[in-house]
């Protein structure tokens, strides 16, 4: 980055580090519940336990 | 958890099985059949004037076929709806490990690259499509089971038909809520599809009338009857050739049209195609300005808005950014600044962020304007920054005065511009520079836009007191200023790829 002074890049980094984190909590958390309501409908209306072909 | 599962325990591979049986020939009627000759062997009075035979297998019969193919497909999407979400599970976790040594600042560089690539990608729609196949699947049993039912018989049948088509329309009685207000809780994937189609459809609809409204065909049509006020036979007959002319002129329009706009989408999909294989290579600065766009459009917090506008002037060089960074800087900043009484007045608290908002607005757009000048974004700043800031809005008094008239004069060029000297424009070293070589960029800009006539008067006064200031301002600045001179003289300034100054030459035409 040649002369940048590095004070504003660390400092935006820092900040960006905290909504990032706060942001993918929230992006896996979602995603996360959607699949395992996916997962348990598929496990439980098309398969039973005593599945036997 | 138990009671549950043997609640809505195997629907479908129960059902699979009970069909199945129908579906290979039952061994016991066989027996059954074989039993009933052997005894009317024996005794030929025993069952009558019937004379038992061996049935011959033809096959199952066609509804079962078609109920078990329903069933299979069901079987199959589920499954695969399944699979799918395995595998997003799978990727979710890719995405959030750190899987990458390095500093703190690499590492958050390194997730802008991921999360980058899931916006390429079209993540959200396969995960959103899960549920579709799900509800897809379930649509198929209940079909497969009616028509199966059906065979048996009619009364029970009849049951489950009227409980799967009221199940039927309900979900579309819900997709259709869906998809008329946004604020309805029921929303489905089908909804979000239907929201986007209708989008689609209203822009071609529009099209279409502006192209009819265009078209030969009409217009001549329109004049003939307009004209024709003698008699309608006249009016008929000198109508046909001109259906005919006009028909065809229209025909060759549309078919033209149709060719281009092919040709576009074909191209636009194969240069998505070749970004998205290309991202990793993006360099660290384009990364950068990635961080920041996103941060603009994530975060709502002014200290961060703050802090990432700071890191934004600081950067040496612009490389390319989506554009939309630009009206991500126009939305912070026309967050800072209300208009009262024609007056504009910075809200209590947030100057700083209103004059480097400022700055990075004209930074953005002048970068925009050389790289991509037809840019659709740059209309749409425009617009949007005319509906906040009409051309009469008063700027006198505020810290960021110079910038602001820099913008607004941009913006309002066709209304005769905001007279304001430079004399008493005392910037930072730093800011002097970012905003000569934006206004060098837009001078260029404006130059060519307005017809190769002259540069925007304020431009050059601004390039004429800088050169005039008695310490010298820094060399990249002077430049600029002669850069901008070297323009209004309709010398052909080109900057060797717009970012590296040294190299710059005049060449005078």
């Amino acid at each position: 980055m040649g002369s940048t002074p590095e004070d504003p890049r660390s400092r935006f980094y820092e900040d960006y580090r905290n909504v990032a984190e706060e942001y993918d909590k929230e992006f896996m958390k979602r995603y996360d519940e959607d699949l395992n309501t996916t997962l348990i409908f598929v496990s439980r209306v098309f398969f039973s336990s005593d599945f036997k072909g | 958890m138990g009671a549950q599962a043997g609640l809505f325990s195997a629907v479908t591979s129960a059902f699979i099985i009970e069909v199945n049986s129908q579906f290979q020939p039952d061994p016991n009627e066989e027996t059954t059949a074989l039993l009933r000759v052997l005894i009317h062997q024996m005794n030929n009075t025993i069952f009558g004037d019937h004379i038992p035979t061996v049935p011959q297998r033809s096959g199952p019969p066609r509804t079962i076929i078609h109920v078990q193919s329903m069933l299979y497909a069901s079987l199959a999407a589920s499954l695969f709806a399944a699979f799918l979400a395995m595998l997003g599970k799978q990727w979710l976790n890719r995405y959030a490990s750190t899987d990458m040594r390095g500093s703190a600042i690499q590492r958050s560089q390194n997730r802008q690259r991921k999360l980058n690539g899931i916006v390429t990608w079209y993540f959200d729609h396969i995960m959103e499509s899960l549920p579709l196949m799900l509800q897809i699947a379930l649509l198929l049993l209940g079909c497969a089971l009616s028509n199966y039912l059906w065979g048996i018989d009619v009364t029970t049948a009849s049951v489950v038909i009227g409980v799967t088509s009221f199940g039927a329309i309900s979900y579309l009685f819900v997709v259709v809520a869906g998809t008329a207000s946004v604020s309805c809780p029921y929303q489905t994937p089908g909804a979000r599809i239907l929201r986007y189609t209708f989008g689609v459809l209203r822009s071609a609809l529009r099209t279409l009338f502006v192209f009819i409204e265009n078209s030969y065909l009409y217009r001549l049509s329109a004049a003939c009857l307009d004209g024709s006020g003698c008699h309608w036979v006249l009016g008929v007959i000198s109508i046909v050739p001109v259906i005919l002319v006009g028909s065809s002129i229209d025909a060759f329009h549309l078919g033209r049209t149709i060719v281009r706009v092919l040709a576009s989408l074909a191209r636009r999909a194969c240069a998505r195609f070749l970004l998205a294989i290309s991202t990793p290579a993006a360099p660290l600065t384009t990364l950068d300005l990635h961080c920041i766009s996103w941060m603009l459009q994530t975060s709502l917090d002014k200290d961060v808005h703050l802090s990432t506008m700071e890191y934004l002037t600081a950067m040496v060089a612009l490389a390319d950014f989506d554009p939309t960074l630009v009206v991500d800087c126009f939305n912070v900043f026309a967050g800072c600044v209300k208009v009262i009484n024609n007056h504009a007045v910075t809200t209590q608290g947030l100057e700083q962020l209103a004059t480097t908002s400022a700055i990075c607005l004209l930074r953005t757009f002048s970068h925009l304007s050389v790289m991509d000048p037809t840019s659709r974004v740059l209309v749409d700043v425009r617009q949007r920054y005319n509906r906040v800031f009409p051309p009469w809005t008063n700027f006198d008094g505020l810290p960021f005065f110079h910038t602001l008239g820099s913008i607004h004069n941009l913006f309002h060029s066709d209304y005769g511009n905001l007279l304001f000297g430079w004399d008493d424009y005392r910037p930072s070293s730093h800011e002097h520079l970012t905003v000569a070589r934006a206004l060098a960029k837009l001078a260029q800009f404006e130059y060519r836009r307005r017809g190769r006539r002259k540069v925007p008067r304020w431009i050059l006064r601004f390039a004429l007191y800088t050169l005039s200031q008695d310490p010298f301002p820094p060399t990249p600045a002077v430049t600029d200023c002669l850069s901008i001179i070297a323009i209004d003289l309709d010398c052909d300034v080109s900057c060797a790829g717009a970012m590296t100054l040294d190299e710059r030459y005049v060449r005078a035409l």
